[in-house]
């Protein structure tokens, strides 16, 4: 089965016992300035970092590994835009000449290595390794921290993703990214009938793998904040009578499951930020309101009212508030109301439609889709509407997730091909705008939906 | 003498489909007779009088109609489809003439129900954009039911932009694809 794997998830989470050892270097060292870079305050330049192969023990049966987990943890760091990974040909110390003893950090300044990180791997048994990682302060002279990680040879990508999590933690100060996953809709065939599949992958697009046929279209996945389950639109029950629904797939089950069965179509879902209640559209005659459900009562009520279409609801990371989309002005703009519906206030008021806002984790963004002028964007603003401004483009271009951290952002972009066709992908991108990339997939892509942390 | 009528037209709409389903066979056989060819010195200028031996082959091919494909020429004939503004979701003049056959068949009909498919065209977010296909398709419904189709033969369903009625990204397609489209049920 494919979603082996995803099921054994939390088996392996149990089974890898991560130990890590966090160095207060504060008080003996509190006259330095800290090795640290201030990511949230506009453009950054990249912090040029070595990260050395690691040594292993020679009996190991996948000796790549010494290349293949630190070559990971560069990619996550150089794919984030802020770190520069230094040739490896001007590394003056041999991996060998760094397991066990500080580096020899006048050897690593010459090459202007601001951070050094070094590893080495042992094995267990057969099918178990533990990769040992120390991030260096070269101009401090001193160890930021060390970490140890215990698991399954097959999990080194894991592995590789959450010392890159604590590496960027350590070196920005903000939540890491790199050991999440990203659902999203995968899209085949011709323009008028398209076949439209769930598929999730990791971060960097690594272990992809479908989890519905494309027997029915399915549309705007969304993770619940523990990860296990994910919540979409679908039309999977209208030969049976059913309208076009909400559902809930349990990624350790496999089960799918209608959320309820309503009068009118039920879409837009997001969950909670407590992952028990789940905010959606609702749609009958003519008008779209926003519900809110518990999720274990399956009670519904009512937040918004009247015959304008409100959708898109999102909720704000301290669950006190939702930011949705209206055209009750006339035009499309952007609303932010209490989670019971009181005090609806309008937060954008610039030329064009606004739609799909999606609050960032940070709380501090919201990030939305912007159509005017014949163009699609994406854009950011702060919860009150000041500050907005777009950091990407295109003929079609929608859906934003965030990324744990609130810093990096996805969303998808249609683009016209010579032929008369579309692609259709997603993309990654941080909110000052730069270091746009297409993250990549084995087909076109659409609706991302990126996960918490693993 | 209805009948008659009726019966012609489906009997051009089913020669429309089979020379459709015939096309790659006729440019061969204009191939061969019209006398194009790859030749280099061939003036494509030229005009060609095309023989159109489909009515030959139509009358060897009559096929009854169930009586649910009768229906749905009948609904295609009367017009199954109305169109809208972008962004809008009104009856416009036309529309409501095109209802009003509807509702004419449907009155002649009445053991009939019927689905209305919302559709929009690209220009839109995927969420907004199903509200909006649900609003039209529910226009239509509304507008039927005011004229005296009772409100439980319509069912309504919205598509949003993601089945659209034609493929292309410009003016044109965009304006086929603002649409609500009236299938009878099975």
């Amino acid at each position: 089965m494919k979603l082996n794997l995803i099921k054994k998830y939390p088996l392996l989470l149990t089974l890898m016992t991560i130990l890590v050892f966090l160095f207060s270097d504060k008080q003996s060292y509190s006259n330095d300035a800290p090795l640290q870079i201030d990511i949230m305050g506009g453009r950054v330049q990249a912090m040029p970092i070595a990260v050395s192969f690691f040594s292993v023990d020679e009996d190991l049966i996948n000796l790549k590994l010494k290349e293949q987990i630190p070559n990971l943890i560069s990619k996550n760091l150089v794919d984030s835009g802020l770190f520069m990974l230094l040739d490896r040909n001007a590394y003056m110390q041999k991996p060998s000449q760094l397991i066990n003893i500080p580096p020899k950090f006048r050897d690593w300044r010459i090459i202007d290595a601001q951070a050094l990180i070094t590893g080495n791997i042992e094995k267990k048994d057969d099918s178990k390794i533990k990769v040992n990682v120390q991030l260096w302060d070269v101009y401090g002279e001193r160890r930021m921290f060390g970490i140890s990680l215990s698991s399954k040879i097959k999990s080194w990508r894991r592995i590789s993703h959450i010392i890159s999590d604590k590496i960027y933690e350590r070196l920005t100060g903000e939540e890491g990214y790199f050991d999440t996953r990203i659902v999203y809709v995968a899209e085949s065939g011709k323009q008028k009938n398209k076949i439209k599949r769930l598929a999730i992958m990791d971060q960097d697009g690594a272990n992809h793998k479908y989890l519905t046929s494309g027997k029915s279209l399915v549309l705007t996945p969304r993770f619940s904040p523990n990860q296990q389950k994910i919540t979409f639109f679908s039309y999977s029950g209208i030969n049976r009578g059913l309208k076009p629904s909400v559902y809930i797939y349990d990624l350790l089950s496999g089960k799918t499951e209608i959320l309820g069965e309503f009068n009118g179509m039920s879409f837009a879902p997001r969950f909670s930020p407590d992952g028990k209640e789940l905010i959606m559209s609702l749609a009958q005659n003519g008008a779209t309101n926003i519900y809110i459900m518990d999720l274990e009562t399956k009670n519904i009520s009512q937040l918004t009212y009247g015959r304008s279409i409100d959708t898109s609801p999102s909720f704000s990371p301290d669950g006190k508030n939702i930011i949705f989309n209206s055209d009750r002005s006339g035009g499309q703009h952007l609303y932010v109301m209490n989670r019971n519906g009181k005090n609806i206030k309008r937060v954008s008021f610039g030329r064009g439609s606004y739609a799909t806002p999606v609050w960032s984790p940070r709380g501090d963004y919201i990030a939305f889709t912007k159509f005017t002028r014949g163009r699609f964007f994406i854009g950011l603003m702060h919860p009150d509407g000041s500050s907005e401004r777009l950091i990407a483009e295109g003929y079609l271009t929608e859906g934003p997730t965030w990324a744990p951290g609130g810093r990096v952002l996805s969303f998808f972009r249609q683009t016209p091909q010579e032929d008369g066709d579309m692609r259709t992908r997603l993309f990654v991108i941080d909110i000052t705008g730069n270091r746009e990339r297409e993250l990549m997939t084995p087909g076109d892509a659409s609706d991302p939906a990126w996960s918490p942390k693993n | 003498m209805f009948n008659f009528l009726r019966l012609i037209a489906i009997f051009i709409i089913f020669s429309l489909l089979i020379s459709c389903a015939n096309e790659n066979k006729d440019n061969l056989l204009l191939d061969a007779e019209g006398g194009i060819s790859d030749s280099p010195d061939n003036n494509i200028d030229d005009e060609i009088e095309i023989v159109d031996n489909t009515a030959q082959q139509i009358e060897m091919e009559e096929v009854e109609l169930t009586v649910e494909e009768k229906l749905s020429s009948e609904l295609i004939e009367v017009g199954d489809r109305v169109f809208f503004g972008y962004d809008e979701s009104t009856i416009s003049a036309e529309s409501a003439e095109t209802l009003n056959k509807q509702y004419q068949f449907l009155s002649r009909n009445p053991g009939i129900s019927i689905t209305v498919e919302g559709h929009c065209d690209e220009r839109g977010t995927r969420e907004y954009n199903l509200a909006l296909g649900e609003r039209r398709a529910s226009a239509v419904k509304n507008y039927l039911v005011s004229l005296g189709v009772e409100s439980s033969r319509i069912t309504v369903i919205s598509y949003g932009k993601e089945k659209p009625t034609v493929e292309g990204h410009n003016d044109w397609a965009w304006t086929q694809n603002r649409t609500a489209i009236t299938f009878i049920n099975n």
